[in-house]
């Protein structure tokens, strides 16, 4: 059996190649630097005993959840100490494994630094800075129409129907097969062609391109490349533990909204960064203004009118990350396809980064880990 | 069009864009010889997590050295450095860096395409898991790779793979896109995928067809090192970026994590695609000049290094292919020996201009990355074995 970057993210093969993709397709490295690394205090704190309710009624301990053979890792902060970690499928801790969609998280605070530095602003228009764009989808839309996936467009992100436009999306970046003679094989073609449907800044509506788009806005606002970016403005300062690893398109594009590999720390490590308000051993990274605003959550018209509202109810989606009013603890955090997510309690106190290859049905899958989530910080704030 | 313009605009323009078409290609290759991981899949070797072998630097004014310089009216290492399409450049003297100088854009930190001197990593590799009793060069190709049964490596040994004498038909024409070389190419990922040609480097190595016997002609044939590649994963149960990064790169104490890259089903190309930074490629030289010992470990066994040395056999290289361009060589365990050096170094040698030189009586090693606009231009060739023996030969004769 052979993993190859046109299988890769069906089971079985996902449970191999997800902590593998640099084996699998063209990337670039994220370098971490040669500075020291942001040192994680360690304390076990029984977490592995915890009992967790799930939707049918019963109850199993974390320990038992996490040894389910499509979990690859969970990490867990309380306080910014280390309190629980476990890894499945083979995956270790030098082993960088593969976002999804939290990559957009990544490249939506990457764009808050940038936005904070003056190198890029929230009504800068997207075809002024990618001119090849003018006359798609993106006519007309500014960044922070991007970054709360508010562009007017006809798109169907539907990950089981194998000719959506997002399949088409895939196929370009070499992660499926080519679908037909003739569709576009890199990003720039496949996302050129894209077709708007004005106005902009209404519904919410879950567009993954949209995050590719503000990944080379960030490029072409500044000259350099994501990878370099993010190196310099998060990983280097933040002290990420190991180089992360951005995949790459045919025509070396960035691919900002799927593409990104990390170890399950330095995902930890990030979340804790958001948790900080945005600096971290006394070097600020992110605005707090910035941080505090996505915290505050994005316009709820806007959500409750959108693509996601009957999956996720009470919810909103800011500058690429998605914010719990339902919780009155306000829980803001990330979501990847097949379990990918760092999640952030601010009131608890609590960071848990969890990367996975789920199989089986997705809905359930993610109920599940979010109901783990829940059950780690209550049990660590003390409920 | 100078390495800094290649790739520089998002998105490049068509002019400036390498592509895997293009990539060996100059100028495009000054790009993409040190970006090979945004272009395709790659095994990371892992420095891991020990101390760096120290390489404490003297340096030395080297650019003044004169020698007989077939291509440049200034004859002098200098000018060598200038005009030979140098990413990166490393000499050691007595375990020093007596000299250190990048091209282009190109920085310290970033791995460079090995091309063939790859296949001498493959082969000191060999060296080790022959120690382990894991491999011997009398043992036959096809017991350890039964799928290689009823190609030309039907009754060859390790031995013969190790020093290419496998008797074969093969053209290895780097500038003939239907050459056999090519179609390694195609199968590698490193050229456009061809209809009806292997998409993988294992269902290539099984289409070689046999010719002449085994052992008596040095015939260079690069799907041999990636036959040795195979046999290496084979034997060992670890992927070859794993084993190399376990095996060599963490006890020489290597400065950078390396890689290689893979095909679509995960072979590595052990016959050319390693990357590995200039200094980390100095150090490796360095394990052979100090006999497989460095950052204190023994590594490569000695007697492994002294019998690729000494034992070579001169008849088999005079009746060879390379003979008439070099004459006087051995090659033996994918390392060559120049006999006509009285300080017989020992060298790994690759397209475009990649080397690794080992003189053991001067005490000096020479690393160095370069993109030559074609693969084998033997004016730089040329130009580059007189470098190289000019500067350890000056370096020798220094107190």
């Amino acid at each position: 059996m052979s993993v190859t970057a046109t299988n890769f993210q069906d089971a079985p093969h996902s449970a191999w190649g997800f902590h593998h993709v640099p084996e699998l397709l063209p990337t670039a490295a994220v370098a971490r630097g040669s500075g020291p690394v942001w040192q994680l205090l360690r304390r076990d704190a029984g977490l592995g005993a915890l009992e967790i309710a799930l939707a049918d009624g019963s109850q199993a301990t974390l320990a038992t959840l996490n040894a389910a053979p499509d979990i690859d890792g969970i990490a867990v902060l309380h306080r910014g100490v280390l309190v629980h970690e476990a890894y499945g499928n083979g995956m270790e801790p030098g082993d960088s494994h593969i976002l999804m969609s939290t990559t957009k998280s990544f490249t939506g605070t990457l764009a808050g630094i940038l936005i904070g530095q003056g190198a890029l602003a929230e009504d800068d228009r997207v075809t002024d800075l990618l001119p090849a764009l003018k006359g798609s989808a993106y006519d007309g839309a500014t960044v922070r129409h991007l970054l709360d996936m508010r562009i007017g467009l006809d798109f169907s992100e539907d990950y089981d129907d194998p000719e959506s436009d997002f399949a088409f999306m895939d196929a370009a970046c070499g992660w499926r097969p080519s679908i037909r003679p003739g569709a576009p094989d890199n990003l720039e073609d496949f996302i050129a062609a894209m077709r708007g449907r004005p106005p902009h800044g209404g519904s919410f509506h879950y567009v993954s391109p949209n995050a590719v788009v503000l990944g080379w806005v960030l490029e072409a606002a500044t000259g350099e490349r994501f990878a370099d970016l993010l190196s310099r403005l998060i990983w280097q300062p933040m002290g990420a533990e190991l180089d992360a690893h951005l995949v790459l398109d045919s025509r070396d594009r960035s691919q900002t909204e799927g593409g990104l590999n990390v170890a399950l720390r330095d995902l930890a490590r990030f979340g804790e960064l958001h948790r900080l308000g945005g600096a971290v051993n006394g070097r600020a990274i992110v605005p707090p203004a910035w941080i505090a605003d996505l915290c505050a959550g994005g316009d709820r018209d806007a959500w409750n009118t959108g693509t996601m509202a009957a999956m996720m109810p009470g919810h909103s989606y800011r500058s690429q990350w998605y914010i719990d009013h339902g919780h009155p603890h306000r829980p803001f955090f990330t979501a990847g396809a097949f379990g990918q997510s760092v999640f952030v309690d601010p009131v608890a106190e609590t960071v848990v980064a969890r990367l996975s290859c789920f199989s089986g049905d997705q809905e359930t899958r993610f109920d599940e880990m979010f109901r783990t989530f829940h059950a780690i910080a209550a049990a660590l704030h003390g409920e | 069009m100078e390495p800094t313009r290649l790739m520089r605009t998002f998105p490049a323009t068509p002019e400036t864009q390498a592509t895997i078409a293009n990539m060996q290609e100059g100028p495009f290759n000054r790009w993409a010889f040190r970006n090979l991981r945004r272009m395709l899949p790659t095994g990371n070797v892992w420095r891991g997590t020990g101390p760096v072998a120290p390489l404490p630097v003297a340096h030395s004014y080297l650019e003044g050295i004169v020698f007989e310089c077939a291509s440049l009216e200034d004859s002098t290492v200098g000018s060598y450095l200038d005009h030979g399409f140098i990413d990166g450049f490393v000499v050691l003297h007595r375990g020093r860096i007596v000299f250190e100088r990048y091209g282009d854009g190109v920085e310290a930190h970033e791995p460079h395409l090995l091309m063939s001197v790859t296949k001498s990593v493959a082969g000191s590799l060999t060296g080790i898991l022959c120690e382990r009793g894991l491999l011997d060069p009398a043992m036959v190709v096809t017991d350890i790779l039964p799928e290689l049964a009823g190609s030309a490596y039907d009754g060859a040994l390790l031995r013969h793979v190790l020093d290419m004498t496998v008797g074969m038909e093969y053209d290895e024409n780097y500038e003939d896109p239907d050459s056999d070389v090519a179609l390694l190419d195609v199968a590698a990922g490193w050229r456009p995928a061809r209809q009806g040609a292997p998409d993988n480097l294992r269902a290539y190595c099984a289409t070689m067809r046999k010719a002449g016997p085994h052992g008596e002609t040095f015939h260079y044939v690069s799907t041999n090192t990636d036959v040795l590649g195979w046999i290496i994963e084979r034997v060992s149960g670890t992927d070859f970026a794993t084993l190399l990064s376990r095996e060599i790169w963490q006890p020489m104490g290597a400065e950078f994590d390396a890689y290689i890259t893979l095909d679509r089903l995960g072979a590595p190309q052990t016959d050319g695609g390693l990357c590995v930074t200039t200094r980390d490629l100095a150090r490796f030289g360095q394990l052979h000049l100090q006999n497989g010992v460095m950052n204190g470990r023994r590594i490569v066994p000695e007697s492994w290094i002294r019998d690729f040395r000494e034992n070579g056999d001169a008849a088999v290289w005079d009746r060879g292919n390379f003979a008439p361009t070099m004459p006087g060589c051995l090659y033996r365990s994918k390392w060559y020996t120049d006999l006509k050096d009285p300080h017989r170094p020992s060298f790994g040698s690759g397209i475009h201009g990649q080397s690794v030189f080992v003189d053991p009586v001067a005490g000096v090693v020479i690393a160095q990355h370069a993109t030559h606009p074609t693969p084998v231009d033997p004016k730089y060739f040329d130009d580059t074995n007189r470098a190289f023996k000019a500067i350890a030969h000056a370096l020798h004769d220094r107190p």
